[in-house]
């Protein structure tokens, strides 16, 4: 079961769920997942459509859980399990490890081979997410209720590409699963939703009508603030009950520059020195650019998107044409670099050793590397003897809470690789520092069972670290942990 | 009759176990998080919810942060079943 931009893109057209991080690539950057991820919906309609391989049938219930999330152009394996009574568990799996299943009972119907004709409702679906403040949501909702209704219009185009045909399933069961993640990802908790599950119990009755419109009512909202949960329940056309489960995620991560400079003091050791920072846009490589220019240095933050004013390259670090033409490019702006921080690293996937196969995992590790080796080979040539280059390795550690197994593999490959140039480089001092797990986009999740340490004193540990010749007894290779 | 950590421990193996989907899961009173397959931190929350729910108690937001193992957990259940009688 692979799903595609096609598959999300009819979803999104069929629900009007058009949550920003189905879609919006540079919002769904600065979140954990990295990239934009598919509808948990989308997962359990295809898988859905994949078993019923187009016989028509009802759910009396179904339960779905979205334990990972979905990346496009994945092939996830699906299996199920069939049990007496129309009880069915589905699960997509990628290697051995479940991503996310649904189980439900069902029965066979006639189906209605044309589909069901449905007439305006006059819902207005939103055309951004929510983003109503949690305390106000929780007030207007609480025993509130939420009419909503599909784009009908979308059915005879949409549903084919789910793999359904239209009248499959009726019309109102469509519309319930549609309907909880308009509900989540549009409306409350909205823009940051995490939808992490759903329960629905159907009405024995059948289809209350092609003109009747569908709502949820009677809503619950749980609120539970020790792990950003909210849990949604209620009953709703069709519905004896449902319930709703969704994370709310936080904000984009930002290190206020005060916070900073009052962590690193202000020194002129850095005075009349240029230092590159790699990643510079956000995370440590933002909170280092920061120290780094309260010290004196003229800072070059090398980012995705070189802002107006500021002292700034852009470009692909893994491409050496794109690296070519920074270090022309800062060789004529600033004649020299004196440190070289290698900062910028790819997003740690979420998946381990055997969820992934071996191809994805070189991949990666091949990724990370390039990051390091492919900057260091055009910029060393712009540092006189008696520069720096740091390198932002990581602390090993296993499960929770850990850094992710991937980035450790990637991460003491760089350490090696650093160690290996250093030993061409003697008139280079190389540094690596081995940083524990950091509050940054990538790690910025609802609830951590081991919350990430602020970068901003690891910031300050690699500042201690950069030492010019004379300042320090360490030779041109030192390895150096970012926490106690 | 208030209940001791070593009688909490086998009922909490049962609970996470059907959360993880783990039916023979042992666990001991040192075993971390940690060590548990698939136990992240989304899992996490499904265990908290399970747990509270099963021995109703509620821990508050510092407890959750400072168990190091199962077993601080157990002691931590074993305290609030006694204080509630």
């Amino acid at each position: 079961m692979e799903i595609t931009p096609a598959h999300t893109a009819a979803f999104a057209a069929l629900s009007h769920d058009r949550n920003p991080i189905h879609w919006d690539a540079e919002y769904a950057r600065r979140t954990p997942f990295g990239g934009v991820v598919a509808h948990g919906m989308t997962a359990v309609l295809l898988a859905l459509g994949e078993w019923a391989g187009g016989r028509p049938f009802r759910l009396e219930e179904i339960r779905a859980s979205f334990v990972k999330p979905l990346y496009h152009g994945v092939a996830y394996e699906l299996a199920w399990t069939e049990r007496p009574g129309g009880r069915v568990r589905l699960e997509w799996r990628r290697g051995r490890a479940v991503q996310g299943w649904c189980a439900f009972r069902w029965t066979e119907t006639a189906g209605t081979e044309a589909g069901p004709k449905l007439s305006s409702t006059g819902f207005e679906p939103r055309v951004q997410a929510a983003e109503t403040a949690l305390a106000d949501a929780l007030e207007h909702w609480r025993g509130g209720s939420f009419p909503y209704a599909m784009a009908a219009g979308m059915l005879a185009e949409s549903l084919p590409v789910l793999g359904w045909r239209p009248g499959q399933i009726p019309v109102r069961q469509l519309e319930a699963l549609l309907a909880a993640s308009y509900f989540v990802g549009m409306e409350f908790p909205g823009r940051q939703a995490l939808f992490y599950g759903c329960e629905l119990e159907f009405a024995p009755e059948t289809d209350p009508g092609p003109t009747a419109g569908f709502a949820f009512a009677g809503l619950d909202p749980q609120w539970d603030d020790r792990m950003n949960r909210l849990a949604l329940s209620g009953v709703g056309t069709g519905l004896t009950s449902f319930e709703l489960t969704a994370l709310l995620r936080p904000a984009p991560v930002h290190y206020s520059p005060a916070e900073i400079r009052a962590a690193a003091g202000v020194s002129a050791k850095f005075q009349d020195r240029v230092v590159l920072v790699t990643g510079a846009d956000r995370g440590l490589g933002a909170v280092l650019a920061e120290a780094l220019a309260a010290q004196g240095a003229t800072v070059v933050r090398h980012g995705r998107s070189a802002a107006a004013g500021v002292a700034a390259v852009s470009g692909e670090l893994t491409d050496v044409g794109e690296c070519r033409r920074m270090a022309r490019e800062i060789r004529a702006r600033w004649g020299r670099l004196d440190a070289l921080v290698l900062n910028a690293f790819p997003v740690a996937p979420g998946w381990s050793f055997g969820e992934a196969n071996s191809g994805e995992w070189l991949a990666y590790l091949h990724a990370g590397l390039a990051c390091v080796a492919v900057p260091l080979g055009e910029f060393l040539p712009l540092m006189p003897p008696g520069g720096i280059v740091l390198g932002v390795a990581a602390r090993g550690g296993v499960g929770l809470g850990a850094v992710p197994p991937p980035l450790v593999a990637a991460k003491g490959a760089l350490e090696s690789f650093l160690q290996g140039v250093a030993g061409d480089h003697p008139e280079q001092r190389f540094v690596v520092l081995r940083a524990p797990r950091m509050l940054t986009d990538q790690t910025n999740a609802a609830f951590d069972f081991s919350p990430p340490v602020s970068a901003v004193p690891v910031a300050c540990r690699i500042l201690a670290a950069l030492n010019w010749p004379g300042e320090s007894d360490a030779g041109n290779w030192s390895v150096v942990v970012g926490e106690d | 009759m208030p209940k001791t950590t070593e009688e909490i421990l086998p009922e909490f193996s049962k609970v996470v176990g059907k959360v993880l989907e783990q039916d023979a899961l042992q666990l001991k009173y040192e075993t971390t998080a940690r060590e548990v397959k698939d136990w992240d931190s989304l899992r996490h929350i499904e265990i908290v919810l399970a747990v509270e729910k099963h021995f109703k108690i509620k821990f508050n937001f510092a407890e959750l942060q400072k168990f190091k193992n199962i077993g601080q957990m157990c002691d931590n259940i074993a305290a609030k079943l006694a204080k509630a009688g």
